[in-house]
């Protein structure tokens, strides 16, 4: 299935195509933990994900055509 | 005393006298300083009824014992005063290098109080102070100002000022400092213009004495490193591209608001966040004193009308001056931000005005003759031209300058002003986001995010996550979050260090780093309890003046739009902030009646009674 990437800040280079912003091909069922792996975040790069605006966990199952954000915890405002 | 100066100087302009007063050792323990130091002040010596404007209404600028020192973002003061915008209390705070000076100076607070017969500046060269004539500098931009009081005074003064606005009594007039950082909130600059105070220029040759140099020095390398262990793998976004890099953060959520808080995602957001700000502008990152972090932002528009230089804009006034008023042009929302810095204004609030009367204007309530231009969403040359006429009051942007909600009110929709309490709401929806209504309807100040912003915890991931569409298990947290906050203040810290490495990492977020540093600069000895208990203190107490100022529960909400109009698209589709439900359960935490007054046993137990 696919499932596309947006990512910001210093995880840009682990989207697909590396500019921030692709498509990634993953098995059906995949969880977005499987997702962070396949994009080769390492594990010591903290990320807050949302599932179409959704916020997930490394547990949340996938599906087709979700469209993924990521970007790093910040202190805002 | 250490951490402390044990000095106040208090500034009588209607007698034209400066005169030292001892810091009492008693008040600095329970109120340990910033905005402690305000509340204690205001409500011992300004009458709740009083005039905003008038010379009964004190200011009380106040520094923390950690600022001045090498603590991490030890660099902060608060303004406190009544607020001529709201009518509450407002303690606006602010970095940048102006605070460190002052205290290093030897002093822990201003307090600011009568009236000039004609403007002055307060020129305090380390622990000698005197008033000087201020005439011509009246009707100077804050940077013209900080060029003359420095040329004045001493080369390396820092500066806090007035511009033309805060001359003007525009309600939502900023104190600027070091020329472009901002006690931004509520209108504190037109208190000062009001006392007829033009600025004040400090020279600060001292050292902030430490109780313990030793354990202080291992607080210190025990935080900045876990920000460095922390930051090896992790840059910090906020240096990388500014506050306005968390665009990404409320877009994803559908919380940014737009078109005056009709909508939660803006069709041109990427036109304007940090990430387009540093390709397009960014010259250099800026720090504030004895800051690991530097999220300001010296930018230059290279070309165009626009062409200038400055700093900012910040995630507020990307939102403020940007969706919130249709605007995707960031040449044009930069120059509104530099001429906010200019002239002195709280971009939030300006935005808020502008975005506000831009849905009059559509509406068909407010004449195009008196606005004297069309106002449509999105029009980047009118949102600057309106933003130079509020701060010389003229023409429309005299009815600007009153703020949203009078603006509103004037035109026979006072709902339509996105406010809390008269003040304007940051950038955070609270229909996505249930914790941010509870904070804006709950805060001292009104309708800000600086009074223990859930943002960090229900969008952005610090220091924990939780869910932002939650409301049930919200109150207990805001009400942590918000006397921490406090403490944050009071200290003289930074939110964005603070709430990262001074707590612990979870939601509860107890101020264990902070009274570390605490206690290594002051020799207070205080626990982490006792120095939330010293958090909640000052919320509580900042409670007994809004209450004693005629604030009730009824005021304690937010407009119908948040709470009868769903969102109408995106991740919050179909939600309306629950409020009610969390207002009850809110107060019984805190220790209130269902009216919104604290108890007895509450201000027994805090030592309010």
């Amino acid at each position: 299935m696919e499932v596309s990437v947006q990512a910001f800040a210093n995880l840009k280079a682990y989207a697909p195509g590396g500019a921030g912003e692709g498509v990634s091909t993953l098995p059906e069922g995949a969880t977005l933990q499987e997702l962070l792996e396949r994009l080769g975040i390492p594990p010591a790069v903290e990320v807050v994900a949302l599932v179409n605006g959704k916020r997930a966990t490394a547990a949340t199952v996938l599906a087709p055509g979700d469209r993924v954000t990521l970007f790093p915890p910040m202190e805002g405002g | 005393m250490y951490g402390w100066c044990g000095r106040i100087l208090r500034v009588d302009l209607t007698r034209g006298r400066v005169t030292p007063e001892a810091l009492d050792a008693g008040t600095a323990r329970d109120w340990i300083g910033g905005r402690g130091f305000g509340i204690h002040f205001l409500r011992k010596e300004v009458p709740p009824g009083c005039d905003p404007l008038g010379p009964e209404n004190k200011v009380v600028l106040a520094t923390g014992p950690l600022t001045g020192t090498a603590a991490p973002t030890g660099a902060r003061y608060v303004v406190t005063t009544r607020s001529p915008l709201t009518g509450a209390i407002t303690c606006s705070n602010s970095g940048g290098y102006f605070p460190a000076e002052l205290k290093k100076g030897g002093w822990d607070a201003l307090i600011v109080e009568g009236s000039s017969p004609e403007p002055v500046y307060l020129w305090i060269d380390g622990e000698r102070a005197e008033l000087r004539p201020a005439g011509h500098l009246w009707g100077k931009t804050t940077h013209e100002t900080d060029d003359l009081l420095r040329a004045e005074t001493h080369a390396e003064a820092r500066t806090a000022v007035i511009g033309p606005a805060g001359e003007r009594r525009v309600r939502f007039a900023a104190i600027m400092n070091d020329r472009d950082r901002a006690a931004g909130r509520a209108g504190v600059g037109a208190v000062l213009g009001a006392k007829n105070l033009k600025g004040i220029a400090v020279r600060g040759e001292g050292e902030v004495a430490l109780a313990d140099p030793a354990a202080f020095k291992a607080a210190n390398a025990k935080y900045r490193g876990r920000f460095k262990e922390k930051t090896r793998d992790n840059p910090p976004p906020l240096r990388l591209h500014g506050t306005a890099i968390t665009v990404v953060g409320t877009q994803s959520h559908g919380v940014f608001p737009t078109r005056n808080f009709r909508e939660g995602q803006f069709e041109g957001w990427e036109a304007i966040y940090g990430e387009t700000l540093t390709r397009r502008f960014l010259v250099r990152p800026k720090a504030c004193f004895s800051c690991p972090i530097a999220c300001g932002r010296v930018t230059r528009i290279p070309e165009g009308p626009y062409r200038g230089e400055g700093e900012g804009p910040e995630y507020e006034t990307v939102y403020a001056l940007g969706s919130n008023c249709g605007v995707d042009d960031l040449a044009a929302l930069t120059k509104a931000n530099y001429l906010c810095n200019e002239l002195g204004l709280d971009t939030i609030s300006m935005g808020g005005a502008i975005a506000c009367a831009m849905e009059l204007f559509e509406r068909g309530l407010l004449p195009e003759a008196e606005a004297g231009m069309p106002l449509r969403w999105g029009d980047g040359a009118a949102l600057v031209e309106l933003t130079r006429r509020t701060g010389w009051r003229e023409g429309f942007g005299d009815r600007l300058a009153e703020g949203s909600l009078r603006l509103a009110a004037r035109y026979g929709a006072p709902e339509l002003a996105m406010v809390a309490k008269g003040l304007d709401f940051a950038g955070y929806d609270p229909r996505g986001e249930q914790g941010m209504g509870l904070a804006y309807a709950t805060s001292p100040i009104g309708g800000s995010h600086m009074r223990g912003d859930p943002a960090y915890f229900e969008l952005l991931g610090v220091p924990v996550s939780a869910d932002p569409h939650s409301w049930e298990d919200k109150p207990p947290v805001i009400a942590k979050w918000q006397d921490v906050f406090c403490v944050i203040d009071a200290a003289g810290l930074c939110v964005f260090f603070s709430v990262r490495y001074l707590v612990e990492p979870d939601l509860m977020i107890r101020p264990v780093g902070i009274t570390e540093l605490l206690n290594g600069a002051t020799g207070a000895g205080y626990t982490p309890e006792e120095v939330e208990r010293v958090g909640e203190r000052i919320f509580n107490a900042e409670r007994l003046y809004l209450l004693a100022a005629g604030f009730s529960a009824k005021d304690d909400t937010l407009p119908p739009r948040m709470l009868k109009e769903p969102m109408p698209s995106g991740p919050a589709k179909g939600m309306v902030c629950r409020l009610a439900e969390m207002l009850g359960p809110y107060y019984r935490v805190r220790g209130w009646s269902p009216e919104g007054v604290p108890t007895r046993e509450k201000l027994a137990a805090l030592g309010l009674l």
